[in-house]
């Protein structure tokens, strides 16, 4: 008997409400659901925990707290002054993906962030705002930022370009960074369990390293979130602190 | 650690999405502008270099921002304080 293996199956998009507005497909999607649940669940957490608040913090209230703590600090260290008022914005952004990530592992859920126009977007967000913010506070002279100090004016034509497209890259490592780490995790996921499920006797031994990878998905899950804030963190530094 | 961690993980990807990218942004200026094969030639190059650079950066802790250094690491060293017979002369 052979069992059929789609690891890939699980990413699969699917309409839960069609929805067709002048010949586009904006349709209620799997997708959308898990980014509904994602947000959701983050409001419920921050409010219900700071709801009643103790000057003692109970169970629930430190969790927010630490979130909110850990978020302050990367802001601080990466940032530093005048980092705070992108708190908000940081704040969302981390806590977004960290739930997306997580709520991904839960089994027959579905992985928002292994999509990779919906980290495209958030990385787009991060880029315009930080090419914004550096246009608006410096002016004409955001621009030094392509031309390195104390080069040559004959190899200026050659560094230029190297350093525009490095900064133009960004949104597109942002982005390739968290989806191919969800997409390579959660795919591993499914074809050690389809191995398992396929060869009987000696299923243990992928079951054995599907325990084990589990626990490195959700090390990941946390880890790519961090990664994702902690870049906007500097790149907004670089923008705020330009020389 | 955690931060070490992060690095490690965060420059794997930098090297290749550099190349990738400005390759098939070589190719499509190819497209549009009848030029193969020499926007897809130098725009590997400038991907490799920009590649590296992001590498290199990310490494040596003048972190990804180009050409800055992050706060707390950056800035003329601390000045040394004065001498400890200095203070009760003025």
């Amino acid at each position: 008997m052979a069992i059929e293996l789609h690891p890939l199956e699980q990413f699969a998009i699917a309409r839960i409400i069609p929805i067709h507005i002048a010949g586009l497909d904006v349709s209620y999607t799997n997708a959308a659901l898990m980014m509904t649940i994602a947000v959701v669940s983050v409001t419920a957490l921050m409010v219900l925990a700071t709801r009643r608040a103790a000057l003692v913090p109970g169970r629930w209230q430190s969790v927010a707290e630490m979130l909110y703590e850990f978020v302050a600090d990367m802001i601080d260290s990466n940032i530093g002054q005048g980092g705070r008022q992108f708190f908000p914005f940081i704040f969302t952004l981390f806590t977004f993906i960290l739930f997306a990530n997580l709520l991904g592992m839960i089994p027959y859920s579905y992985t928002t962030t292994s999509q990779i126009i919906v980290t495209f977007a958030l990385a787009a967000v991060v880029f315009i705002l930080v090419t914004t913010i550096g246009i608006v506070r410096h002016g004409f002279h955001f621009l030094s930022l392509f031309v390195p100090h104390g080069v040559p004016k004959f190899l200026l034509l050659l560094l230029v370009p190297i350093e525009l497209l490095s900064y133009f890259i960004r949104p597109f490592t942002l982005s390739m960074r968290l989806f191919a780490n969800m997409l390579a995790g959660h795919t591993m996921l499914a074809i050690f369990g389809g191995f398992a499920a396929s060869i009987g006797l000696f299923a243990f031994f992928p079951t054995g390293i599907n325990v084990l990878l589990v626990g490195l998905e959700f090390l990941v899950a946390v880890l790519q979130a961090y990664v994702f804030a902690i870049l906007t963190c500097l790149y907004l530094s670089e923008a705020i602190h330009l020389h | 650690m955690q931060q070490g961690l992060g690095l490690g993980l965060r420059i794997g990807i930098e090297l290749v999405v550099a190349i990738g990218v400005a390759t098939g942004l070589g190719w499509a200026i190819d497209h549009w502008l009848g030029t193969r094969p020499w926007g897809i030639i130098v725009l590997f190059f400038l991907g490799v270099a920009a590649g590296m650079l992001n590498v290199y950066r990310a490494v040596s802790g003048i972190s990804t921002p180009v050409g800055y250094r992050r706060p707390g690491e950056d800035g003329p060293a601390p000045r040394p304080s004065q001498d400890a017979w200095d203070d009760d002369e003025n």
